[in-house]
Parts: C-alpha cells; structure tokens; sequence
C-alpha cells in the first residue's frame, strides 16, 4: 500500500491507488500513532472510497482502526440524491456516544467518598454482560422512545427538559419507526436504561487542566470541578437493527448494481427503500440511545446523591454536552461554494461543529460544540471545541477516542497476575467491574494515548483542547 | 467428524469444517454454548423453534447465528442440541437447551458479521469462517 505524508499530522492515499476508488483518503495521524495503524484499516478506507455518491474525500481520525466495513475512526459524506447510505458506515452500537454532565462539585467534595460513590453506582445502575434495565417496554413506551428519544425519558421523569438542549440534535431524529422489526424491539425491551458491558462506562473525574479558559467557562467547567461521562449506545436495539439491515443491503447492492469491495459495505441508494428504512430505523436507534443516556443520567444523579447525603440542589448535575459516534445525519455542507445536503456517516468519529452553527444551544453558539473524547480508564479524557476549519476538513467531525493499541487478548496475556483493580486504587481510582477479565481487557496501556489523538486534531485544527479531565470513579460491565 | 476452533479476541473468528450443511449447525451450535455459557451441562428443558429464509444458501450460518444470538439476548436461552430441517435457503430448527443464569453468562455476542466470511466446499467437505462482534 503506497501512503504519502503531506505534512507532519496529514496522509494522503491518492484515489489513483486502487482500481475503483472514487476520490482520495485523507488520514490525520502523525508519525507515531501511523506506526501502529492497522494495514487492514487502511484497506477499509480505500474501500469506502469505492462508494458511490461521495462528496469530498474520504476522512479517517487520528483512533483509526480496523472496523467492519468502515475502518473506525471514519468519516464519509454522500450526496443525497446519487449517493448510498451504509449500515456499514455506522456500526453495529448506532448512536453508541458520550454524555458529559457537570455539578458544582469539587474534586476535594469527593475526595473521601470515591469509594461510596462507585459502589452507589454500581449498585443502581444496571451494567456487565445480560444487564437489563429496571423498565419494561410496552408498545405505547416503543412508539414514545422511537419517535422521541431523549424527550420520551424526560416526559417519563428522567432528567429535565433543559438537557434537551445540550444534546446533539436534542436527542431525537425523525423516525416513524415501520422498518423496524418485533426482533428488535425484544431485543431493546428490557434493556432501555442500562449500561451494557464491554468498554462502556460511566467514570467520575475532574477537570485537572484548563486549557481555554473562555470556552471552559462558557461551557460551565472550571479547575477542579467534578464531572461525569456517560459511555453507551442503543444496546440490542440498535444491534438488531443493524444486523437486519446488512442483510437486506446485501440484497440491496445487488439490487441497484453496487459493487462492493467488502460485504459490510453492503448499502442501498439513500433515496430507495431500503436506503429510507435504514435510515428511519437507524434514527429510532439512535433515539433509544439518547433515551438509554438520558435515563442513566438520572440514575448517575440518584446514586451520587445517595453516597454524598446531598441535596439535588447541592449537586447541580446538567448536562454539558451529549454525542453520538456511531451515526448518519443529514448536514448541509459548503461543498465547492454552494451549500449542499448530504448524508454524513461517522463511525468512532464524533460531530465537532464550530461556533455560529444553527444545530447549537444558544449559549454555545458563540463558541463552538463540546467535543467529548474520553480516553482510557486510567489516565484522562478530555473536552475540545469544534473549529471552523473542521468543516473544510472533515465535514465537521473529530476523533472519538483512544482506539485500542493491543487486542484484548494480549491485554489479557500481558496482564495476567495484576491487580488492576488495586493499581488503578493506587492511582487514586476507585473502580468497580462486572469481571478481572473486563478490567484486564480494557487496562489503560491497552488503548492509545488519547493526549496523541487529540494532540492531532488539534494540530490540524479540526479542535481545539478546552479542559483535561481525570478519572477518580468508575464503573464497567 | 467435523472440526470447530474458535479464537477471541476483539472479536470472535469461528472457523468450521463440517460434511454438510447440518453438521455445520450441529457444530455451530455446540460451540455458541461453550462460547457464551460457563455452564458445562447438557441441560435440555427448554426448547425454541426457530425458521428462517437466508437471502442465499451461503448465508444460512450468518443468520442462524444471529437466530442464536437473539434467542440468548432476549430469553437468555443457551442451546444444547438441534434438529434441522433444510429446504433450499429456508431453515426450520427444533433447539433444546437452557435458560443460563445471569452468573453463568462468559460472554455477549453483538452480532455475527459479513466481515471476511467466507464460506466453500473443498476436499468434500465445507469450511467456514465467519467473525462475530463482541
């Protein structure tokens, strides 16, 4: 595979490369973190460049690895009338993503109660492998979180309806919900409000390092004040959907004569049928996630309230900021000069839209989204700004993450015989997991240096860093 | 006798050889439980009946994985044993099994995948790989 370097933090695979590609890739990554990029992410890429209806190029994150279909970390737009849309393009955890939620604690409030507060949330919040949550859906509750999203949980008494505002698209998409199956909605009936297993988490930290002071402020964080992430998705809801519709877009593909380079690139034309069904069902999905988040953050508030013997108003917990990662959505774009409608795919790649942009609550307007980008359990995540050159650069998207540096099962291997649990307690990080063996697989030195990451999309100024927070509570499945 | 391995790691590869399609998912069978259930009886009060149409007879192991996959999310059923009955792309299961408690649950399938599945018949025999997401 011939990769050219164009600058410090930029290559370039030309789309003269491979027989079939469209238009070129771009990969933000420095020389080190290209290092470790996986051959076979990159030939992902190159796929994805096949599609047909591309608009611009083909974009992957600094966390890039491999996916299915779509290497993680991608990003890709398509025109809405001659392009396709992709389950592929999404992920199988649609709307997986994160929630940040501010209080007006400060790291000291907690300081002796860190242990309180992860055995409070590991008691209420239902988390690991089989974790349900504590509803049951009826079929008037399916119509409600389908069509509504995060507004259903807050009409159910999770959360108030100011959170609206501060999730992306306020956490809801159209959907009407006919293209989704009774499968699916078995699947998701019991599991609205849980956690789910995996690298989903919801951790408690602190903003450690302020690095814009304005934007910190605007958004609400200030040195030392304790925040919570919320990390999860739409759970088997969203994995059913998924899985159905890569089976009836392999249908699709061969339907309308797309040719594909791989499988889980299967996709539909967006404006066909099937494209319309995905895109509807999808959108459902990604409204039960918002749904999932909403109602985990009530159970955050109850169990901090719970292990610190506060009151409501004492712990002022808000949402910050709340988005997906897993996701397609209709933008508008400046695409050669002319504003154009298109249906933009990112997959481990999280929407950063900078200042002025309409889809933003008022009192961020002036400055920008939030972009929550947590790192790994042990070391930091942070919080950035999106920029106006991230709309030029990568339809207006960022990195999602650390991505993994070794597979699980090396974690498992190099780890063999740690404590994590007492070392991450050594650290002054007080955790809770439904297995060693989940503790082990996602041990800090497992992922890459998120601060790398980062560093690079601020480097080519898609983001830009606003605070460092740091881990002090977690809780894993 | 066919053969099955299994390799996990941020995902789950699954590679058979088996003599025919139902052996294959006898197999494909066996190894869900091991996979997802640390209980190691043969316990079979419980019984599903699943059919399914595949888009095409090469994607029959896809889906009756997925088939497995949904039983266990949503009834939390581990199967022990199957009686298959195949008709072209349709697929008509008797599955007898148990309902795994929650504590004896080792791991959740997302979903089995298209990603580098490939599915041929050599040496008389037919081999499968197939990755499902963790």
């Amino acid at each position: 595979m011939s990769v050219r370097r164009v600058d410090p933090f930029t290559i370039l695979i030309d789309k003269n490369h491979k027989e079939g590609m469209r238009t070129d890739v771009v990969v933000y990554a420095d020389e080190e973190i290209e290092k470790n990029i996986e051959k076979d992410a990159l030939i992902q890429a190159v796929n994805v460049a096949t599609l047909p209806g591309l608009a611009g190029r083909v974009v992957v994150m600094p966390d890039i690895h491999k996916g299915y279909g779509f290497p993680i970390g991608g990003v890709a737009a398509f025109y809405m009338d001659k392009g396709i849309i992709s389950p592929g393009g999404i992920g199988y955890d649609i709307n997986c993503g994160v929630r940040l939620l501010g209080t007006s604690l400060k790291v000291g409030d907690i300081e002796k109660k860190k242990k309180e507060i992860t055995s409070h949330l590991y008691r209420n919040v239902p988390v690991g492998v089989g974790s349900e949550g504590y509803l049951r859906l009826s079929d008037a509750d399916w119509k409600g979180v389908i069509s509504k999203g995060a507004e259903w949980a807050v009409e159910k008494g999770f959360g108030d309806s100011d959170d609206l505002n501060f999730i992306e698209s306020n956490g809801k998409m159209l959907s009407y919900g006919d293209g989704i199956s009774n499968k699916a909605k078995e699947r998701g009936r019991s599991q609205l409000g849980s956690l789910g297993s995996g690298n989903h988490f919801i951790e408690v930290s602190f903003v450690e390092e302020v690095y814009d002071e304005k934007v910190a402020s605007v958004f609400g964080l200030e040195k030392n004040e304790v925040c919570i992430m919320i990390h999860t998705g739409s759970r088997g809801f969203g994995h059913q959907i998924a899985t159905e519709y890569t089976s009836i877009m392999l249908k699709a593909s061969e339907k309308y004569g797309i040719k594909l380079y791989d499988k889980e690139l299967a996709c539909a034309p967006f404006k066909s049928e099937e494209g319309q069904r995905y895109f509807d069902s999808m959108s459902a999905a990604a409204n039960f996630a918002w749904a999932n988040r909403q109602i985990l953050k009530h159970l955050v508030e109850k169990s901090i309230l719970s292990a610190l013997s506060i009151s409501k108003q004492q712990l002022s917990l808000r949402t910050i900021y709340d988005v997906a990662h897993n996701i397609a959505k209709i933008e508008e774009h400046n695409l050669e000069g002319i504003k154009t409608k298109l249906i933009v795919h990112r997959k481990g790649a999280t929407r950063a839209f900078p200042a002025q942009s309409p889809d933003l609550p008022t009192s961020y307007r002036k400055f920008g989204q939030p972009v929550i980008i947590p790192g790994d359990m042990g070391r930091y995540s942070y919080v950035l700004v999106g920029l106006e050159t991230a709309f030029e650069k990568s339809f207006g998207s960022a990195c999602h993450g650390a991505g993994r540096l070794i597979s699980r099962t090396k974690a498992l291997e190099i780890f063999k015989g740690r404590d994590i649990k007492k070392e991450l307690e050594e650290n002054g990080i007080s955790i809770m997991a439904n297995s060693k063996a989940t503790l082990s697989e996602e041990m800090p030195y497992a992922y890459k240096d998120v601060s790398r990451v980062v560093d690079v999309v601020e480097n080519v100024s898609i983001s830009k860093k606003v605070v460092r927070l740091k881990p002090v509570c977690i809780i894993k499945g | 006798m066919g053969k099955v391995e299994y390799f996990l790691d941020n995902d789950l590869e699954i590679s058979i050889e088996a003599k025919d399609m139902y052996e294959l998912l006898h197999l494909l069978t066996v190894s869900f439980k091991e996979i997802v259930s640390n209980n190691f009886e043969g316990d079979t009060s419980e019984n599903r009946e699943l059919f399914f149409e595949s888009e095409s007879v090469d994607l029959i192991a896809v889906d009756y994985m997925n088939e497995l996959i949904y039983l266990f999310d949503v009834y939390g059923f581990v199967p022990v044993r199957g009686v298959f009955n195949l008709f072209d792309r349709k697929v008509k299961a008797e599955l007898f099994g148990f309902i795994v408690k929650r504590e004896d649950i080792k791991r959740v399938l997302k979903a089995a995948t298209l990603h580098q599945f490939t599915i041929q018949k050599k040496d008389g025999n037919i081999h499968l790989k197939m990755i499902v997401d963790l």
